[in-house]
């Protein structure tokens, strides 16, 4: 495969590298490990165009070589151009039983929720990392979960040595 | 060597504590370096970094199971509605719920901070960082023990000093260390030597505030 080859990002319909696992644009994964029983489905499953799976996530099964030409990395399909359908793909999953990954909108809502309450918050936030990271079958659950972790671990010690230098200060001058 | 000795361990306490003496537990005729609460927490994040390093888990990537992990933090409420309620004057509180309180906060802290750098997004995760909830009391049961020994005047100064200091260093070099690990994808020479200046600049922030906020604050307060 050459480095000049382009294809659409799944998520937001950006033109990247055909041998990107990421895109540059959305950081979506576009190549995560799947098991042989998603790709036949993906064989029988075609949405109203005709479109599999396959393609309309942007996920290569590591296994390219067994499937059509149409079905290669690089190739692009005219309908899916310009077509940002990340909504599409999060109905597509939820169909087949798997898990729709975290909207954008939820996973700055819950860091901001969990940043801004101190103390509770952060606790609330490692059970919350915690239980995404014990995610088995979704990646994006998995690297939130991971993140969130850290995150709040951080704040967490950080707020306790703030609530603290606060208290001296309230100390002192009353 | 003992002055030289509570000097350096002072010093060290200054950074982080208000030292304040009638909130301090003493080992023999010496004030400890940090206060009850403080030597709780640090005592608990030696602890568990201690009991880690014993049974090599520092590479460990699995988090502790959902029950575990909702066990742990609770146990960590005690610590902050003790702080909260007694700085607002609501309870009177002691030195020993402050170490006990401090204990059960501290403890959590590695064994949830280390499989957070380890964490393999599209990997099996196969080495967790407790096996079973034995390990989990095994690692509590040590803390109390310690923070009894603590409270009691058991363990000598310059040993609670010393496991202060570690469980401190432990604890700055080990955020760093997922810090940098989480976002970079150098190699482990790259990544010892950013958390290495990491942990030193994070020292030095320590010292400054310490120096211009916390002892004056604490001076005013014993002088009134």
């Amino acid at each position: 495969m050459e480095h000049n080859e382009l294809k659409k990002c799944g998520f937001c319909g950006e033109s990247i590298p055909a041998n990107a696992t990421r895109c540059p644009y959305c950081a979506s994964i576009l190549e995560i490990p799947v098991d042989d029983s998603y790709a036949r489905a993906g064989d029988g499953v075609t949405d109203d165009q005709g479109l599999d799976q396959e393609q309309q996530n942007g996920f290569s099964t590591g296994s390219d070589q067994q499937y059509p030409a149409d079905r290669q990395p690089g190739y692009q399909d005219p309908n899916t151009s310009n077509r940002p359908y990340y909504a599409e793909h999060r109905q597509s999953m939820m169909q087949n039983g798997g898990k729709a990954p975290l909207g954008n909108g939820l996973k700055v809502f819950l860091t901001l929720l969990f940043a801004l309450l101190p103390g509770i918050g952060q606790l609330a936030g490692i059970i919350t990392a915690i239980v995404f990271m014990s995610s088995s079958d979704d990646s994006d659950r998995r690297s939130f979960g991971s993140a969130l972790l850290v995150a709040n671990l951080i704040l967490f010690i950080l707020a306790c040595l703030g609530c603290f230098v606060l208290a001296l200060i309230g100390q002192s001058f009353t | 060597m003992d002055l030289l000795l509570k000097e350096v361990f002072d010093l060290a306490g200054s950074l982080i504590c208000h030292q304040l003496p009638e909130r301090s537990l003493m080992a023999g005729d010496l004030v400890l370096p940090v206060c009850a609460r403080d030597m709780g927490i640090y005592a608990g994040i030696f602890t568990a970094f201690a009991y880690l390093a014993v049974m090599r888990r520092f590479g460990a990537q699995r988090p502790p199971g959902l029950a575990a992990s909702v066990g742990m933090t609770v146990m960590m409420l005690p610590m902050m509605l003790d702080g909260v309620l007694s700085y607002a004057g609501i309870i009177e509180t002691n030195n020993t719920v402050r170490l006990f309180t401090g204990l059960f906060f501290g403890l959590p802290v590695p064994i949830l901070l280390v499989p957070a750098a380890n964490f393999s997004v599209y990997g099996r995760n196969d080495r967790p960082v407790l096996k079973n909830w034995t390990e989990l009391i095994v690692v509590y049961v040590a803390g109390i023990l310690i923070c009894a020994s603590i409270l009691h005047g058991l363990m000598p100064y310059a040993a609670a000093g010393l496991m202060y200091v570690a469980g401190l260093l432990s604890l700055i070099s080990r955020i760093i260390f997922t810090v940098v690990r989480r976002s970079s994808t150098g190699s482990k020479w790259r990544i010892r030597i950013a958390t290495v200046l990491g942990s030193a600049s994070a020292l030095i922030f320590l010292y400054v505030l310490s120096s211009y906020i916390l002892q004056p604050l604490k001076e005013m307060l014993l002088a009134r």
